[in-house]
């Protein structure tokens, strides 16, 4: 690792109030953030379709499955880095403070019960981790938790604070009413007329304890105080007008119990103006306190959410989903919500893979640069240990520094906020520099296609791709044509057609029986269209296998629709991947 | 009357005072990848009178209404105890052999026993080979559970990165086609368990139903859906078992001994066997007390021990067999026989004595109930000391989706109003957004259901409005069932946190 580059490990003990004001100047200094996390799973190392971006999920479709991951994993480990790019060389903020160190806060992220009851977990992923060294000990036993903000808004309707509490003044009070506030000021009057005299009590503290016992007094730190019980709200609006009525000295607080309501009043005794506005102020810092402490790891996140930077960030359909999960609210049913909510927090999300995909192949351009050198102040090395945890980020700098100096981006404001999924591979796999190439060079394998070029197949019986497309052949003329084959889950394969129209044609003849698919269908062999697909991912029929659940929707479709896609969207089949993960039916 | 929720979990969370006193050292071996265990092993379990295990999981309920409750049927039990067992993973499994031995002195009958945690790689967790799920690869994990492993210094990083691989019986078989996937090691681990099955040994747990359901799942095949099939597939593979807590709460003796004292198994373990629990502080043995010495050195020299603590399942284990030998005492069993014919190989199986206590296990609730493995049925069990008074099942409603602000009085009330003072015995909020409800007679909740859906019929005529059970109604999600709709969600497979969720997701009948 370069000298330039520092990794702070954050947890619960060293994430404190100073940690984040360190870390909001080096964000107000900087240029970008590049953020990246690591989750109790990874999409590119699961296997069943539910759980795996396929060559066909279109944005919407990757949406439904980062939200259905977002809502069943937990995040362990958020790394952040702000930054500033010149030309080919990454310059550290506040470089006046530091010569041009780059820093990196690794935080470390276990939730407490009330967060999450449960959460999944992807065995083999974790245990990879375990091998890269990751330390879940570190995790569990000193993890930071947080809140989201709708979470915290809801434990602030339950645990509203002590000095929260409006009075507000009935114009007409009953009888009743004023009897009990009479009764109530009359014991207060009488109290705080002994505190006014306890300073000058010649009895010594035998006494000052006698009169504490009789008189009800309390204290409230070093201060005397009393408590009223209350048992309605408004008692307790009848107490706190009572009390604001007698002295400015009296500081009323309100005592919650669990659920929020309030129990009692305790009434504080202040000895002069000063010791009244240090009483209020040592209030509001303790509370400030609690309010961080159950905050916690999102107040990094409103920090960067305040600070408007863009952040820089690869594979952000699935990163983001979590975080909106988790610090911002639960996440919406559709990908258009879901990005309208997330702009209003974090306005410039710049995604490589993105940003890869827009700008295509850079291979040329990759093998000129190898020879280039590009002042990255870090090398992203494959040591283990502890310290790559929170490498990440890093690396993320160093990929975006190559695109930003190969491309030029003039207009990088266009990139932003889109999160078209890429199904290519994960930054943990990005482990040196060649790797980083690879990445860049691989765009070149994929081909765009629209969903209408698509149809699902299920229901077959093939031991192999090849005997299932001479089968297919056998079916109907169409197949003759040129099209890919991918199967998914044994027993369910996508396939796409080079021709635009094709899908269109085969489905025409399905739901009339023509007599040329007659053979297929007693075969007991089904096509549907993609529309199939999308309706499977929006009604979150993800248990089981693919086939099952494309059954389901095709059986309760009584439009006699061919289940057509919505509307036409692209996708990237790319045809390196190999779906079916044991290899059953080979090419 | 409210009526109680309770955990799933064995012992309660809340029992982590330590003693002031040290407690005896208990070297307990530590298995991980790597590390041999596998010869020595097999032989002391050959010898052993009897082996106590425990188990170590990620959690026990994905969420709060997956707890075991007071109102829960022997059906919905099981649903949960399956549940449970399928989805979370084990991170430790305690073996303990406890080998007989005369003193030479004495001519008493003592145990050595050899405590092992196997570390666990959560990888190979689901057995589920008939692809049901295509998710094997992905277990659950209970927060407070792993909090509270982290309170008593579990290593979560020994699990992951070496804890031993296994593979079920089932996944073994299915794994023909599929060789690459049976590697030794992983194969190795099960043996133990196959071992103790081909010999028949005496197994003993406490409070042991998810510990088995558990062995089940992960070593021999997914726990079939019936609980009857279950204890007789159970019995088929592990046909001795015995749970210490059945004992304690179904003998007099040991109730009377255990009066006021809790049966959790740490305490249970101090107040029974407190000659071994702080040693060096009581030298002076009761006559009544069974010897139990620790062996921790063997014969590959090369082997990890570590002073074993509460809730490592190696220690745990160990704790269960001496509480084991300190109730054969109070149950008036000699261990002679263990010793004087060698031609007897299951002497404490086949003792009168222990008899009646062999294969009941304790339920995950207390509900007066006992499980008999051996004839696959729950049956009453009438020594045990009930907490609570029966539930009549039948005449149950469910409700879900009602106003947060809803509470026991409002529900009660209202329904008074309609169907007399009376009417309500009792009602139990499952969480925020669910509450079951028992009416006094069965009959009640066919009016109730059938009066809810007249009412959501006429939603917008002034006697709907003015109707009291609109208040339950209000809102107009709030949907309601009997107590069969009630089986059919926990019965389904995701978990959402809310109740409500829950049943509106899985589609059942309201």
């Amino acid at each position: 690792m370069s000298s330039h580059t520092v990794i702070k490990q954050v947890t619960k003990s060293t994430f404190t109030p100073s940690l984040l004001r360190e870390l909001k100047s080096h964000i107000d200094a900087c240029d970008f953030i590049s953020l990246s996390s690591i989750k109790t799973f990874s999409a590119t190392s699961a296997s069943s379709w539910r759980r795996r971006l396929l060559p066909f999920d279109t944005a919407e479709t990757a949406y439904l499955k980062a939200k259905l991951a977002a809502e069943s994993f937990q995040i362990l480990n958020v790394s952040i880095c702000p930054f500033r790019v010149e030309g080919s060389k990454v310059v550290a903020f506040p470089s006046t403070l530091i010569q041009n160190q780059l820093k990196c806060y690794n935080f470390h992220l276990f939730p407490r019960e009330e967060q999450s009851y449960s959460f999944s977990c992807q065995a083999s992923y974790l245990e990879s981790l375990a091998r890269k060294g990751f330390d879940f000990n570190l995790c569990i036993y000193e993890g930071i938790s947080y809140l989201s903000r709708v979470q915290e808004s809801l434990a602030k309707r339950r645990n509203a604070t002590h000095l929260d509490f409006k009075v507000f003044s009935k114009s007409r009070k009953s009888v009743a009413d004023s009897l009990f506030m009479e009764r109530i000021k009359a014991r207060i009057q009488y109290w705080r007329k002994s505190c006014l005299n306890s300073n000058k009590s010649p009895h010594g503290d035998l006494a000052n304890s006698l009169r504490q016992l009789i008189l009800g007094t309390q204290l409230h730190g070093e201060r005397p105080c009393m408590t009223i019980d209350v048992c309605s709200d408004n008692q307790l609006n009848l107490i706190l007008e009572t009390v604001n009525g007698i002295s400015d000295s009296l500081v009323p607080l309100v005592v919650r119990n669990s659920l929020g309501t309030p129990t009692s009043v305790r009434v504080v005794f202040t000895s002069s103006e000063e010791d009244k506005s240090a009483l209020l102020s040592d209030i509001d810092h303790a509370e400030e306190e609690q309010s961080f402490n159950l905050r916690g790891f999102r107040e990094v996140m409103d920090l960067i959410s305040n600070s408007q930077k863009p952040i820089v960030s690869i594979n952000c359909l699935n990163d983001f989903a979590f975080f909106h999960e988790k610090f911002i609210a639960p996440l919406p049913p559709s990908l258009h919500e879901f990005t309208c909510s997330l702009k209003m927090v974090f306005p410039k999300i710049l995604d490589l893979g993105h940003l890869m995909k827009e700008i295509g192949p850079l291979k040329n351009a990759m093998d000129t640069s190898s020879s280039l050198n590009l002042e990255v102040p870090f090398q992203a090395d494959r040591d283990g240990g502890q310290s790559n945890q929170g490498r990440n980020a890093l690396k993320i700098i160093s990929l975006f520094v190559k695109i930003n100096y190969l491309h030029i981006c003039n207009n990088i404001e266009g990139y932003f906020n889109m999160f078209h999924p890429t199904a290519c591979m994960e930054l943990e796999s990005v482990g040196c520099q060649d790797d980083t190439n690879t990445y860049l060079t691989h765009q070149e394998d994929i081909a765009k296609l629209g969903v209408h070029n698509l149809v699902f197949l299920w229901g077959f019986n093939a031991a192999s791709s090849l005997q299932l497309k001479d089968k297919l052949r056998k079916y109907h003329p169409i197949f003759h044509e040129n099209f890919d084959l991918k199967v998914i889950d044994r027993n369910c394969a996508a396939i796409a057609f080079q021709r635009q129209g094709a899908v269109v044609e085969l489905l025409k003849e399905i739901k009339p029986r023509s007599s040329s698919i007659e053979n297929m269908i007693s075969d007991g062999v089904i096509i549907a269209g993609f529309g199939a697909y999308e309706k499977v991912c929006r009604m979150g029929l993800w248990d089981g296998r693919l086939a099952d659940s494309l059954q389901t929707v095709v059986l309760s479709d009584n439009t006699n629709s061919p289940l057509l896609a919505e509307k036409s969207t692209e996708i990237c089949w790319d045809n390196e991947v190999m779906l079916d993960q044991n290899e059953y039916l080979k090419v | 009357m409210a009526a109680r929720r309770g955990l799933l979990l064995r012992r309660p969370l809340c029992s982590m005072a330590t003693s002031t006193s040290r407690k005896g050292k208990v070297e307990v071996k530590q298995v991980r990848r790597g590390d041999s265990y596998h010869d020595s092993l097999t032989s002391l379990i050959q010898s052993a009178s009897f082996v106590a295990l425990d188990a170590e999981m990620t959690g026990v309920a994905s969420t709060p209404w997956r707890d075991s409750f007071e109102w829960d049927s022997a059906d919905v039990r099981f649903l949960k105890l399956r549940h449970s067992a399928s989805r979370f993973a084990l991170l430790q499994f305690g073996l303990c052999p406890f080998i007989p031995q005369r003193d030479a002195s004495s001519g008493v009958v003592s145990f050595v026993a050899h405590p092992h945690t196997f570390h666990l790689s959560p990888s190979s967790s689901s057995s589920s080979s008939e692809g049901d799920y295509d998710d094997d690869d992905e277990f659950l994990c209970q927060t407070s559970s792993l909090h509270f492993l982290a309170t008593h210094r579990h290593d979560f990083n020994t699990s992951l990165r070496r804890g031993l691989s296994y593979l079920s019986r089932a996944r073994e078989k299915a794994a023909v086609a599929a060789p690459l996937l049976c590697t030794e090691s992983a194969i190795g681990f099960r043996h133990l368990i196959d071992l103790l099955s081909s010999h028949n040994k005496l197994i003993v747990g406490h409070n042991c139903i998810l510990d088995i359901a558990h062995m089940f799942d992960k070593f021999i095949a997914p726990i079939p859906s019936t609980m009857e099939q279950f204890m007789k597939e159970v019995h088929q593979i592990f046909p001795n078992v015995i749970d210490t807590k059945h004992i304690m709460n179904a003998n007099r003796t040991v109730q009377l001994l255990m009066r006021n004292k809790s049966k959790s198994l740490s305490s249970a373990f101090s107040s029974l066997c407190p000659t071994i629990s702080s040693a060096g502080y009581h030298r002076s043995v009761r006559a009544s007390d069974v010897n139990v010495k620790v062996q921790a050195h063997d014969d590959e020299g090369s082997s990890l021990f570590n002073s074993g603590a509460k809730h490592e399942a190696g220690y745990d284990a160990f704790m269960t067999g001496c509480v084991f030998t300190q109730l054969c005492v109070h149950l008036g069993i000699t261990f002679d026989q263990c010793l004087s014919d060698p031609s007897i190989s299951d002497p404490l199986q086949s003792n009168v004595k222990l008899k009646p206590y062999l294969n009941h296990l304790y339920p995950t609730w207390n509900s007066g109930t006992v499980l008999d493995f051996t004839t696959g049925t729950e049956k009453p069990e009438g020594t045990y000391k009930q907490k609570y008074p029966k539930v009549e099942l039948k005449n149950i409603v469910l409700i879900w989706g009602f106003s947060s602000v809803l509470k026991y009085k409002n529900l009660k009330g209202c329904i008074a109003k309609v169907f007399g003072p009376d009417s309500v015995i009792s009602v139990f909020f499952i969480d925020a957004t669910a509450a079951l409800i028992q009416f006094r007679k069965e009959e009640f909740v066919k009016d109730f259901l059938a009066l809810k859906e007249s009412l959501e019929r006429r939603k917008d005529d002034p006697i709907s409005i003015l109707h009291p059970l609109s208040v339950i109604f209000e809102g107009g999600n709030t949907k309601a069932g009997d107590y069969n709709t009630y089986k059919d969600v926990i019965a389904c497979n995701q978990s959402k946190v809310l109740f409500k969720d829950q049943a509106d997701g899985s589609g059942v009948a309201c």
